[in-house]
């Protein structure tokens, strides 16, 4: 078998199909299905924080899906830890071969994945999916290619881990049965101003560089503020930055509206982007509290596309770091602009020292109706070795934060941090 | 045909609108009536229906817009969640800040026969982030009782009104709610009124549309301001054309 593949890889490459790659699909009855669910801010350190857990890149079969584009890979990133999907098969010691079926549902999804054995469903791989071989995972930028399936609620197993972006007392499913949850991170999080083109990149655009949580308010209230309250400029007044956000299943969305000194239950509107880079589109402001955009990568995409200015219209997003550094790689004429706030910019120092407020604490949670595996890689992704956790090894420079280097505490996450 | 008869059609025609009503959406003008008190552990937000559907000189109870059918099932509701009428707080907000900065309103009560507060337009869309934030605490059928001890922001007591000042609304526009008397559930039925305005975006100050009048009893009753009908425009113009007949017929006599 292994010399088959080795020739039809050979053959292959031959043939100059270089990025079809001989494959391996697990086998039926040899492997436990372990559902790992939840934030998408995150997905990057908790996919690098499973796959070691299976014992690194070389001794796994993967399969990564919907990834970002090779040339908008955050530094320190490999490709799979963009993916939407990923089917990660190996060893998992105290148990045996899993195969661990991520789908990044969204932090508040994650809750209540884990939260509700019998009702909740989400979309991952077909355990068919063919994966690499050990070391050589698949790449792609678009679909599965035999495509998704929706599990949990006892189809091939309950939705057993979920990563999240704050603690239960502050999402959707506060008070509901857990298994356990431990905390594992910090996920910093920032506020962009979108692309424009070298000739849009004036005022007001160009005036904006900075935004107060009062500002912050005003947009999640309104939908949009008028450009001279960024401003101070008179001139300004009447052209309008609109908001650009996430869904409630967001765990960027609830640190944001937190942040801003508002409840997650808070009506948030916002404005949709679709259309293109050249081309983009401006929804009508959506009041319901549900609306936004699902995933964080595409947010951070569409503030990516340039033009708006041309059309008299400029937006605010929230994102996750990655996701924002992600998309400044996506136009060579740059990106979403990220904006200090009140004055701080973004960084893992000013994050870890409290003089930036905006992240969240990140949570690993097991659902009560997880399996004996599903519960032995919780416990061995929240092992705490001589202070050091399993995820802090996972963490990439300027991406995350280990939860060890912080030299401040958020008392709750509603809470302003204070220096320990 | 009579007065009498039209309501009663109008109620008729309304129930039944209104029994197929989904719970609140935005940007819809639905009308919020909200009743709190100052130690409440359940706050009573209720969703009247669209401003242009609410029925004028109706109980609102009957004609099916609370949702609970009759002013005892009301009075019931308020009871076993801690809500006596006595030092009941209580008002209206709704509005549509959808298609903001295009347009944008907001109706607000006060008390009644008070001044409306001259609010910055501007700041309705604001406003209504919380009007929606309170709307849509109910998530099934047209009320919900949402506990302002768990501090998860979408009470009555976080949007409309609290005694620290610091509800959405007091913040962000104007407290909506009035407070009934310490002995407003003794004796025969007592009411209390509040008016209602609209504002929208280029108003300064509002427009009164009517009244909410709440007895004792849990009735809850709106009056829209009076509207001339058209026969009696034409009495008017009719008195008026007389006016000046006499004018000018004394004007002539004079001379």
């Amino acid at each position: 078998m292994k010399l088959n593949k080795l020739a039809i890889g050979a053959l292959s490459l031959g043939l100059g199909l270089a990025s079809v790659q001989a494959n391996f699909v697990p086998v039926p009855g040899n492997y436990t299905v372990i559902h790992l669910t939840g934030s998408t801010a995150f997905r990057g350190a908790t996919i690098r924080a499973v796959i070691n857990a299976l014992g690194g890149y070389g001794a796994c079969n993967i399969a990564a899906y919907k990834c970002s584009a090779a040339g908008a890979v955050p530094t320190g990133y490999t490709q799979d830890q963009t993916a939407k999907y990923n089917n990660i098969y190996g060893n998992l010691p105290g148990c045996g071969i899993v195969l661990v079926k991520c789908g990044w549902s969204g932090s508040e999804a994650g809750w209540v994945d884990v939260t509700t054995c019998s009702s909740q469903k989400e979309n991952f791989m077909l355990d068919t999916e063919p994966l690499g071989d050990a070391g050589t995972p698949i790449i792609n930028t678009g679909d599965a290619t035999l495509g998704y399936v929706s599990e949990g609620a006892g189809v091939n197993g309950e939705l057993d881990l979920a990563m999240a972006d704050n603690s239960q007392a502050y999402s959707r499913a506060k008070g509901l049965a857990i298994g356990n949850a431990y905390a594992v991170g910090v996920i910093p999080f920032v506020y962009s101003k979108n692309a424009q083109n070298v000739a849009d990149q004036v005022a007001p655009w160009s005036s904006v560089n900075n935004i107060t949580h009062p500002q912050i308010r005003n947009l999640i209230k309104s939908g949009f503020i008028d450009a001279a309250t960024l401003t101070g400029n008179s001139g300004d007044a009447g052209k309008f930055f609109y908001l650009a956000g996430r869904n409630y299943n967001s765990g960027t969305r609830n640190n944001h509206l937190l942040n801003a000194g508002l409840p997650t239950t808070q009506a948030e509107k916002q404005i949709t982007i679709s259309g293109a880079d050249q081309a983009p589109v401006k929804s009508a402001l959506s009041a319901v509290s549900l609306a936004g955009q699902d995933s964080g990568g595409t947010l951070a995409t569409t503030m990516s596309y340039r033009g708006s200015g041309a059309a008299g219209w400029w937006a605010i997003a929230y994102l996750g770091v990655p996701d924002a550094v992600g998309a400044q790689l996506v136009n060579a004429g740059g990106g979403p602009v990220i904006l200090s706030l009140t004055g701080v910019t973004e960084t893992t120092a000013a994050v870890q020292q409290g003089e930036y407020t905006y992240w969240g604490t990140e949570w690993i949670a097991v659902s009560t109706c997880a399996n004996a595996c599903a519960n032995t890689l919780y416990n061995t992704l929240t092992a705490n070795n001589s202070s050091t956790l399993a995820f802090d090894n996972a963490i990439t420079a300027n991406l995350e934060i280990a939860l060890g280097s912080m030299a401040c505490t958020k008392t709750t996450d509603a809470s302003d941090p204070v220096h320990n | 045909m009579k007065n009498s008869t039209k309501l009663i059609l109008a109620a008729v025609a309304l129930a039944a609108a209104t029994s197929a009503q989904a719970q609140y959406t935005p940007g819809n003008n639905e009308m919020l009536l909200g009743f709190s008190t100052a130690s409440s552990t359940g706050d009573l937000v209720i969703d009247l229906g669209s401003f242009s559907s609410l029925p004028s000189g109706v109980d609102l109870n009957t004609s099916g817009n609370t949702g609970f059918g009759s002013d005892a099932a009301l009075k019931t509701a308020l009871g076993q969640n801690g809500l006596s009428l006595n030092s009941l707080i209580w008002g209206v907000v709704g509005g549509n800040g959808d298609n903001a900065p295009t347009s944008y309103n907001i109706y607000t009560t006060v008390a009644h026969g008070g001044q409306y507060p001259n609010l910055p337009q501007n700041g309705i869309p604001n406003a209504m982030g919380g009007v929606d934030t309170l709307g849509l605490s109910i998530t099934s059928g047209k009320s919900a009782i949402v506990n302002p001890v768990q501090l998860n922001g979408n009470s009555v007591t976080e949007i409309m009104h609290n005694a620290a000042g610091s509800a959405a609304l007091q913040i962000d526009w104007t407290d909506p709610t009035t407070t009934t008397s310490g002995t407003f559930a003794s004796g025969g039925t007592q009411y209390a009124v509040e008016d209602l305005y609209y504002q929208q975006k280029g108003q300064v100050g509002g427009t009164l549309e009517g009244a909410f009048t709440l007895g004792s009893d849990g009735s809850i009753v709106f009056n829209a301001v009076a509207v001339p009908e058209p026969t009696t425009y034409g009495l008017l113009a009719g008195l008026g054309l007389l006016a000046l007949s006499l004018r000018r017929h004394l004007t002539r006599k004079q001379s």
